[in-house]
């Protein structure tokens, strides 16, 4: 059984949604509460992985990111290493799926908020930051926990953004998804099989997580 | 536009919460708001959709209105001219305006003894555990400070919302219809303890009702909002002694 690049696919994810969750929280929340020149265009800009193909997403980002734009060089000089074709670059690749979805369920949860609990808090002297910490997120945990936990499935699935933006190096960033082409590619279905059960398994049961957490509301 | 009663600023006590505002939302909603609320308690009693609600946000902070000036002990909490932007407008947070909302608005995900801790972070927490023990026993609270909201009866709920609310030491104090959410045989009981706690308070309370009887319970003053024919787009007032307010409405 191949476990790097299982092993990999699942570190990636992990890291991907850590940061998504917590770049997406931030965005959904600034989103809900501030009007900003430019909004609209952030808005449109963080639905888009969800409408363009994943070979635009990653073209972009090798533009954006690639070792001669300004921000990869301000990454090789802080870290020492590209961001593209790297693991790092992997999840930035599963960023661009993971990203979206947990601003757009964390919108939804923040908008469904009761403005009389923002106006109580409020009148009982928290700032914006106390209350977002004490009232509105604890009482989204479920929603965000949920949207967490698709944003992870989706992470693990990604197989366009990754190829353009970390390549399909063996043992090094080639991913889950991507190991599975290259098997069938060669005719070795059995290690193809092997990579499809898992990923199957593992994302079936975040689903039927995901269900039965919005079940219980 | 009819001509407000102006406040007598002779009875006018030096911490009373005075106030004269427009909120307009074109193309329905117009309200102008002219009132003083000296330390006591003072009613305002109208039929749901006058604006009592829409008042009350006013004076806390979360509703702006189009211009106005509002005062509590002769700080400047809003002064707004029509059609510019407020000189001064102080937050909902900065107001130390206590409110208590219509259907308590308790966080849900809190326990009764967060609840009531709610506005009092700037404390310690020994300093938070001693008030809050002894609000809790002034409201009869002390046997459901575990509880959450939704294992509370409403004539509890709003014990709780209003012990949160007076625990920050708040300069007035807001009430919207607190009664509405609480079954017949506990309002008797609640509104006693309201009475023991109001009376007690030297700030100036607001207490808004849509029932005649609750007015007439209090011994302050009342400012009664009236719908005349509905063909009028006015709304009349009758202002008592200390204490004005009028309403138009379309």
């Amino acid at each position: 059984m191949r476990l790097h690049p299982l092993g990999l696919s699942f570190a990636v994810a992990t890291v991907a949604t850590l940061l998504s969750l917590l770049l997406g929280t931030a965005l959904a929340v600034l989103l809900w509460r501030r009007r900003f020149p430019g909004r609209e265009l952030l808005d449109a800009l963080l639905a888009l992985p969800l409408v363009l193909p994943p070979t635009v997403m990653g073209y972009y980002l090798l533009v954006l990111l690639g070792r001669h734009s300004p921000l990869g060089r301000v990454f090789e000089l802080l870290f020492g290493s590209p961001l593209t074709f790297t693991p790092t670059g992997a999840v930035v690749a599963a960023m661009v799926h993971a990203l979206p979805s947990i601003t757009k369920a964390t919108r939804a949860a923040l908008h469904s908020t009761d403005p009389q609990l923002l106006r109580a808090a409020a009148s009982l002297g928290a700032g914006e930051l106390r209350t977002l910490w004490t009232v509105v997120l604890p009482l989204c945990r479920r929603q965000l926990l949920a949207a967490t936990m698709l944003a992870f499935a989706r992470a693990l699935g990604d197989f366009g953004v990754t190829l353009m933006v970390a390549g399909d190096i063996p043992g090094y960033t080639q991913t889950a998804a991507l190991a599975i082409y290259d098997a069938v590619q060669s005719g070795q279905e059995h290690a193809a099989l092997e990579l499809i059960a898992v990923l199957s398994s593992v994302s079936l049961l975040v689903l039927y997580a995901v269900n039965r957490l919005q079940d219980e509301k | 536009m009819k001509s407000s009663v102006a406040p007598e600023a002779t009875t006018t006590a030096t911490d009373a919460l005075v106030a004269e505002a427009w909120v307009q939302r074109p193309p329905q909603f117009s309200l102008r708001i002219a009132l003083t609320v000296p330390r006591g308690v003072t009613t305002l009693l109208g039929p749901s959709g006058s604006g009592k609600s829409t008042t009350l946000d006013v004076l806390a902070g979360h509703v702006l209105p189009s211009s106005g000036r509002i005062t509590i002990g002769g700080e400047l909490l809003l002064a707004r001219a029509p059609g510019q932007l407020p000189t001064t407008l102080l937050s909902p947070q900065q107001r130390r305006i206590g409110y208590v909302m219509q259907h308590a608005a308790l966080f849900p995900h809190l326990t009764v003894a967060e609840n009531l801790r709610f506005g009092l972070f700037r404390l310690t927490l020994k300093e938070q555990q001693h008030r809050l023990q002894e609000m809790a026993e002034q409201l009869a609270l002390t046997t459901l400070l575990s509880r959450r909201p939704a294992e509370l009866s409403g004539g509890e709920r709003q014990r709780v919302a209003l012990g949160r609310a007076l625990l920050p030491s708040p300069r007035a104090l807001l009430l919207d219809e607190p009664l509405s959410a609480v079954d017949l045989p506990q309002r008797q009981e609640l509104l006693q303890r309201l009475q023991t706690l109001l009376t007690q308070l030297q700030i100036p309370v607001l207490y808004v009702t849509h029932s005649d009887w609750e007015a007439h319970f209090w011994s302050g003053p009342v400012l009664t909002l009236q719908a005349t024919a509905a063909s009028s787009p006015e709304i009349q007032v009758v202002p008592l002694p200390r204490s004005s307010l009028q309403l138009q409405s379309q």
